[in-house]
């Protein structure tokens, strides 16, 4: 997530509270033998408030990347909460 | 102010550990992949100078400069991505080995020289034996 975030940064999650919206920064339960990863989220299905929304996340560093690109779209249900702050 | 509280609630309770750029499809290290490469471009120096077709000839150097670019890649991708500053210190003549094993993929382009190959894949040999030590 350069440059946004740099390795060791603490962020402060927010689970609940308002809808995610793209541009939002989220963390994505782990699946699929993936870790629990932080991304942001770039596009959105047409339905914010369903679980199975389909929700495009991308890494801020395209290039060192792993993200919809690789593994597509996640369900709305894996975000675990929408980064806050970083401290 | 709310960042130095936050960090002293870390204290008791441990913050959760995310990845970002989460290196899971790339998780996956060999200098194998430098070493196959290296072996090709010594054998497109040895088909180089076993023909006298010059066509042959061309498209053996074409192959062999594109796969020592490729050991390059590869011995990038070991160095910046793999070894860590630990291996370094324990280590401490990694960074000239990979030094000279790059010199000489780059050097492998300029000639048809075998030896040089034989230099390059040694040097290789060498970084694999550290990457295997690492991994004990």
């Amino acid at each position: 997530m350069a440059p946004t975030f740099r390795a060791g940064d603490r962020l402060l999650v927010r689970s609940g509270g308002r809808a995610i919206r793209p541009g939002d920064v989220v963390v994505v339960a782990a699946m699929n033998g993936r870790p629990e990863i932080v991304k942001r989220v770039y596009s959105m299905g047409p339905n914010p408030t369903r679980p199975d929304n389909p929700v495009d996340v991308r890494g801020d560093n395209p290039e060192h990347s792993t993200d919809s690109r690789t593994f597509g779209s996640i369900p709305r249900s894996s975000i675990v909460g929408r980064v806050v702050r970083r401290y | 102010m709310i960042n130095t509280v936050l960090r002293f609630i870390d204290r008791f309770s441990a913050p959760t550990v995310v990845a970002a750029h989460c290196d899971l499809p790339c998780g996956v290290y060999d200098p194998a992949q430098a070493r196959i490469e290296a072996e090709s471009v010594k054998g497109c120096m040895e088909k180089y100078a076993a023909s006298d077709d010059h066509d042959f000839q061309g498209r053996a150097i074409a192959i062999k400069e594109e796969r020592a670019e490729m050991v390059k890649h590869h011995l990038w991708v070991l160095w910046t991505d793999y070894f860590k500053p630990e291996h370094t210190e324990a280590h401490p003549n990694l960074h000239d080995l990979f030094w000279k094993a790059t010199k000489l993929a780059g050097q492998a382009k300029k000639t048809t020289d075998v030896a040089v190959a034989d230099e390059l894949l040694g040097a290789i040999a060498e970084i694999d034996t550290i990457f295997w030590e690492t991994k004990k």
